[in-house]
């Protein structure tokens, strides 16, 4: 392990001489090395664990691994290298200045989401929780334009996340009397429900998730890859931390299946009308984020009511779940870089008929649109069938908060899933088929072979998952025999991924041979679309993304915002009039505005402390200084 | 709902039970014929449309106004048959003393379905509206699986009506190429078959057929329901 | 083995019974029962025109749409005979699978870049949003009587008890919910009109405006295997306890139901486009009482 870790330290000597082909092989070797012992530590019973001393205040302090921690890990070691090695290809397409500091932060992201998952000492966790976001918030700003902004969102964000887990974590140790990870153990309410909070800050979930849609669209495509795949999972590695260890009463659980289907349904319906690839992108992680939740809370629905099965299914889905996301939304990610670099845009309007001048984006796309839409032979199916599967075992079960939770539960999972396939097939449609609607994607060209090397691994990992469908279930049984949960029932289950798995590949044969048939015996000719006797369509008249989802809009207008812009023209002088339309998120623009507004009001109050001045500067160092002996002495 | 049942139950059975065998009324101008002393020149200085030619009376040309049959009663006479489609130009043209149009050969693999699209190049509506009585509660083309398709792409046949103006000659050409192999040509109504009235106009662009042959004319102006149902059911070789 | 060739041979029947009834409805003769059947196969025959903007989707498409469906056709017990393939929980998969049959025929509607065709695989999917739930909780509700087990044996235990007034109740939901999907999901008429393909009806037809030939017929081949799929769920919640003919049961439900599709079909005339969805809400909303009511009953509240 320490060989992996070291060679990981080693990668960041490469990035400050800007090598970056040669940082990301180092993290391709280090990783494959830590995704190693990882593995060793899930399947076998050795436990990673040393006690080390650190000065005061620290101490003593407690750093290791369980399983549950692997578990994240392993899937870190997996992403993590393909998203730096997709970033290497991809700066070289975007030569700018800054690659060395963009290099070193990226390293230190990794290596900081690795270390959360050892520090098992709050203080030290909060160290590399912070080493984390600041590092990421680096990463994001990587143009210093158009990013700053939005960076700044996340960073203040992610403070106060920190701010919720500070106080958390010192009620703790004011109830405990140690920093150690074990006082996450049935603690009380208040530090407990601020550190789900924070966490949840990091996670994603509504209404603490307007970080998301608004750092991702200006991030590099390997960070947001990484920060939507792999990074916000680090929030959830935190709530699962404390769900895992504390008794629930229902009431929380039912808040808790609240907040998710919350999550899932805010995130999907903001990804419908978007039209910027990455805003979709990333409130589709809300959704997915929403869809884990609902898998834990199944989990938990189960071990109160009683029903096993019920139990280790929905904690099943939500690891698959987290495992399987990472996958399909880092790939969808880089492939929202390969569509920018070929087209420059990112505005999914201006796009179209990429399929037959990218084809492998495309196929690779669909891999994905397939996944995240949770249909048959990507891995997404493979969770939430998990996750239904579970419910199904609450139906009849003589327990009523099981039953209508449940029953809830199912049509949300079933509606969402509806949503996101309308989401995904706009997405994918808009962009890649028809014929282009601008110059933009008139030109564009396939991406070179590099950038399509991790998401050949992705995509195929994607589909070996999807396909082969006990293969994650593998992966997460020996953490949920860790957990302690019912394990009886999953022999039976995995028979039944089996027959999934084999109805999946009945499928793929058939059609493949009705395809070989018709290619045998159809002889093709090729005409223009039958355009019910139009002869002059333009490719701007095709179905534009927001008239794909408009029949549905109808019914979801109580939860978005539309801003329409109208500017008028003056035909006498050939100005055209535009009128142009957004969807709004309620919550950045009447909470996180407000507050960003009513902040920068208060900071400004203070504003003339910041005069320039040298010797001012150290007189306020000086007295606060004394405020401190003071402090100091007076509690003594 | 019920008034909805009580009309259906009042108005019965409503299609022709055989459009093929059915009897059409007596004053229906159809398949003329002409008797052997029949001067032709004389015919065709009184047509319209100069229909008449040295064998006989072209019927992709006669718009079956009768104004030969009121002044040479003797020569020629409209018989109330509506059997008048063929599948060659030259098969129109009704010789002298010709009891009967020759035979339809019928084309392979279309038995049972048949779907056509309809282009009308300029027409004046007439025949239009027939091709779509043929398709309505008496005449009910749909009865032998002949069905008219909005896209082409469905199509195994272009139905053409009208003269083919200049205007519509991409349309067509663009229609034809949408339709898949393999395709047939009908030419519904004499302006389609020759132009008809219009076949002097400078506004029609009737290349088109010069590079694909028609395999089926279904003469008249407009041409009947009857008439275009019994040529392409002949056509499609159905008992 | 028996039930496959039911389900490989029976689809194309009811699509035919459908526009006779309607036929005789308004006084026609109307077409031959085995019409689909003739169809199909001359489609079969012939070949292809092809978008010049279409991409691999487009050729892809019906293939997978049709496998995808006839996968989860297997699912579906036919009269007796137990269906072919099943496991506990299938019917996730079922609607997964009709779920994928149906995205990929959105895509390929979309590949041909006409707004036409755009329109129409909007409204298609549109519509899809409402009836998963709905499908998933009706599932839940079947599973009230019989356990949590595979589709055929859901199916196969229940029963509506004559003498229970819940039964009856939940029963004529279920069944009344399913015939809505039915009608939505194989394009009947309050929500599309199979017989045009007018911009007024875009829904399923318009998006297969620019298919031909093999592929074309393919996609009519699977439209009516799914139309089959959820009469054949209605069949076998209608067919009675104790039946001794259960084929024959079997096969007049599903012509009934084709009778009563086509009956509806010419007494109704075509919904507004968005009244639709709105009426697509029903049979959700009808599932949701259904599953309430089972609740209720379960935990002794009746």
């Amino acid at each position: 392990m320490s060989i992996g870790f070291l060679i990981l330290f080693l990668a960041i000597i490469p990035a400050l001489w800007k090598r970056s082909g040669l940082f990301s092989i180092l993290w391709l070797l280090g990783s494959g090395i830590i995704a190693f012992e990882y593995l060793e530590v899930i399947y076998s019973r050795t436990v990673q664990d040393f006690m080390i001393s650190f000065p005061y205040p620290i101490g003593t302090a407690n750093i290791g691994i369980s399983k549950l921690s692997a578990f994240f890990g392993t899937v870190f070691a997996i992403g993590l290298p393909l998203g730096m090695l997709y970033g290497h290809f991809y700066l070289k397409q975007h030569p700018s200045e800054g690659i060395r500091s963009h290099l070193f932060w990226l390293g230190i992201l990794g290596l900081s989401m690795h270390g959360i998952l050892w520090m098992k000492h709050s203080l030290l966790f909060l160290m590399v929780w912070e080493l984390m976001s600041i590092s990421s918030f680096f990463c994001v700003i990587h143009d210093r334009q158009q990013s700053l902004k939005a960076g700044l969102n996340y960073i203040i964000t992610m403070q106060i996340g920190a701010a919720f887990l500070m106080v958390g974590f010192g009620l703790m140790f004011i109830h405990t009397g140690s920093f150690d990870f074990n006082g996450l153990e049935n603690m009380p309410r208040l530090p407990m429900y601020l550190l789900l909070i924070g966490f949840a800050f990091k996670a994603g979930f509504v209404p603490l998730a307007s970080w998301l849609p608004q750092a991702h669209p200006v991030a590099p495509a390997h960070v947001s890859g990484m920060m939507s795949g792999l990074m916000i999972k680090a929030g959830l590695y935190g709530i699962i931390l404390i769900l895992l260890t504390n008794a629930f009463s229902l009431w929380e659980i039912l808040v808790f299946c609240l907040l998710s289907i919350i999550s899932a349904f805010w995130g999907v319906i903001h990804a419908m009308v978007s039209t910027n690839i990455k805003k979709v992108l990333a409130y589709s992680s809300i959704e997915n984020i929403g869809i884990i939740g609902i898998g834990l809370c199944v989990g938990l629905l189960g071990k109160d009511a009683g029903i096993p099965a019920m139990a280790t299914l929905g904690f099943a889905g939500a690891f698959l779940h987290i495992f399987f996301h990472s996958m399909f939304k880092a790939l969808l990610f880089y492939l929202s870089g390969n569509v920018l670099v070929a087209s420059h845009t990112l505005e999914i309007d201006k796009l179209g008929g990429l399929a037959k001048s990218m084809p492998f984006t495309a196929v690779y796309f669909l891999v994905g649109t397939i996944a995240i839409s949770a249909l048959p032979l990507g891995n997404g199916f493979i969770s939430e069938f998990t996750i239904l599967y579970g419910i199904f075992h609450a139906m009849g079960a003589n327990d009523l908060p099981a039953m209508v939770f449940g029953a809830v539960l199912l049509s949300v999972l079933a509606f969402v899933g509806a949503l996101a396939l309308i989401a995904f097939s706009k997405l994918f449609a808009i962009i890649f088929l028809g014929e282009a609607r601008q110059e933009e994607a008139r030109n564009a060209q396939e991406c070179p072979r590099g950038m399509r090397i991790p998401q050949l691994v992705l995509g195929l990992g994607i589909l070996a998952t999807g396909g082969i469908a006990n293969l994650g279930l593998r992966f997460v049984k020996p953490i949920l025999r860790w957990m302690a949960l019912d394990m009886t029932m999953i022999r039976d289950f995995q028979t039944t991924l089996n027959q999934v798995s084999i109805v999946l590949a009945i499928v793929v044969l058939l059609s493949a041979l009705l395809y070989l048939i018709r290619r045998m015996c159809v002889r093709e000719s090729i005409s223009a679309t039958w355009g019910c006797g139009y002869q002059k369509p333009n490719p701007r008249m095709q179905y534009g993304s927001y008239a794909f989802v408009h029949p549905l809009s109808y019914f979801l207008k109580p939860f978005i915002l539309f801003s329409k812009k109208q500017k008028q023209g003056d035909m006498a002088k050939g100005i055209n009039p535009i009128n142009s339309m957004e969807a709004v998120d309620p919550i950045f623009k009447y909470i996180v505005e407000p507050v960003s507004k009513a902040m920068s009001w208060f900071f400004e109050l203070f504003s003339h402390i910041h005069n320039g001045k040298t010797n001012s500067y150290i007189a306020w160092c000086l007295g606060f200084l004394i405020l401190i002996i003071i402090w100091v002495l007076g509690v003594r | 709902m019920f008034n909805l049942i009580k009309a259906r139950i009042r108005h019965g059975y409503q299609a022709i039970p055989n459009p093929l065998k059915t009897q059409i009324h007596p004053s229906f101008p159809g398949r003329p014929s002409l008797s052997g002393k029949a001067d032709l020149e004389a015919l065709n200085r009184l047509c319209p449309v100069s229909a008449f030619e040295k064998k006989g009376l072209d019927l992709g040309k006669c718009v079956f106004c009768g104004l030969c049959e009121r002044r040479y009663p003797d020569w020629i006479c409209f018989n109330p048959d509506f059997k008048i489609a063929a599948d060659k130009r030259e098969n129109l043209i009704i010789t002298p003393e010709q009891a009967t149009m020759p035979p339809i050969q019928a084309i392979k693999g279309f038995k049972h379905s048949f779907a056509m699209r309809n282009v009308s190049a300029g027409g004046c509506n007439a025949c239009e509206l027939e091709l779509g009585a043929s398709n309505n509660v008496n005449f009910d083309i749909g009865r032998y699986g002949i069905e008219i398709v909005a896209s082409p792409r469905h199509a195994d046949a272009v139905i053409v009506t009208g003269p083919i103006s200049k205007n519509m000659a991409d349309a067509l050409h663009a229609t034809w190429q949408a339709t898949p192999q393999p395709r047939y040509l009908i030419l519904c109504g004499s302006c389609a078959i020759s132009g008809g009235v219009f076949s002097n106009s400078v506004q029609l662009d009737r290349s088109f057929l010069s590079h694909w042959q028609a395999c089926l004319y279904i003469p008249g102006c407009p041409a009947h329901p009857l008439s275009i149902v019994h040529g392409i059911h002949s056509l499609m070789g159905a008992k | 083995m028996i039930s496959l060739l039911w389900i490989l041979l029976l689809p194309l029947f009811m699509p035919g019974l459908i526009s006779r009834v309607k036929a005789i409805m308004v006084g026609r003769k109307g077409q031959s029962l085995l019409q689909p059947y003739y169809h199909f196969l001359k489609l079969l025959r012939k070949d292809e025109v092809i978008s010049s903007s279409a991409s691999f989707i487009t050729r892809l498409a019906p293939s997978i749409a049709l496998s995808a469906t006839l996968c989860a056709a297997l699912f579906v017990p036919v009269g007796r005979s137990s269906s072919l393939l099943s496991f506990q929980g299938d019917f996730i998969l079922v609607l997964y699978l009709l779920a994928l049959a149906k995205g990929i025929m959105v895509l390929a509607a979309m590949d041909s870049g006409s707004s036409f065709e755009g329109m129409g695989a909007s409204r298609e999917i549109s519509f899809t949003a409402f009836l998963e739930p709905a499908f998933m909780l009706i599932m839940a509700g079947l599973i009230f009587t019989s356990g949590f087990t595979s589709l055929n044996s859901l199916l196969d235990s229940y029963i509506i008890n004559n003498h229970e007034v819940w039964s009856l109740v939940v029963g004529a939901f279920t069944i009344f919910a399913l015939f809505i999907m039915l009608l939505v999901e194989s394009a009947r008429v309050p929500f599309d009109d199979p017989n045009t393909h007018l911009e007024l009806t875009m829904i399923h037809e318009v998006m297969i405006l620019d298919y031909s030939g093999f592929s074309l017929g393919l996609i009519h081949y699977t439209a009516a295997l799914k139309m089959l799929i959820y009469a054949s769920l209605i069949a076998q919640i209608m067919i009675p306890q104790n039946a001794q003919w259960h084929m024959g049961w079997y096969l007049l439900c599903v012509l009934g139901l084709g009778l009563v599709t086509g009956i509806v079909e010419s007494m109704m005339a075509r919904f507004r486009m968005n009244r639709n969805l709105e009426l697509v809400l029903v049979p959700l909303s009808i599932s949701v009482l259904a599953i309430a009511a089972l609740i209720a009953r379960s935990l002794g509240g009746w």
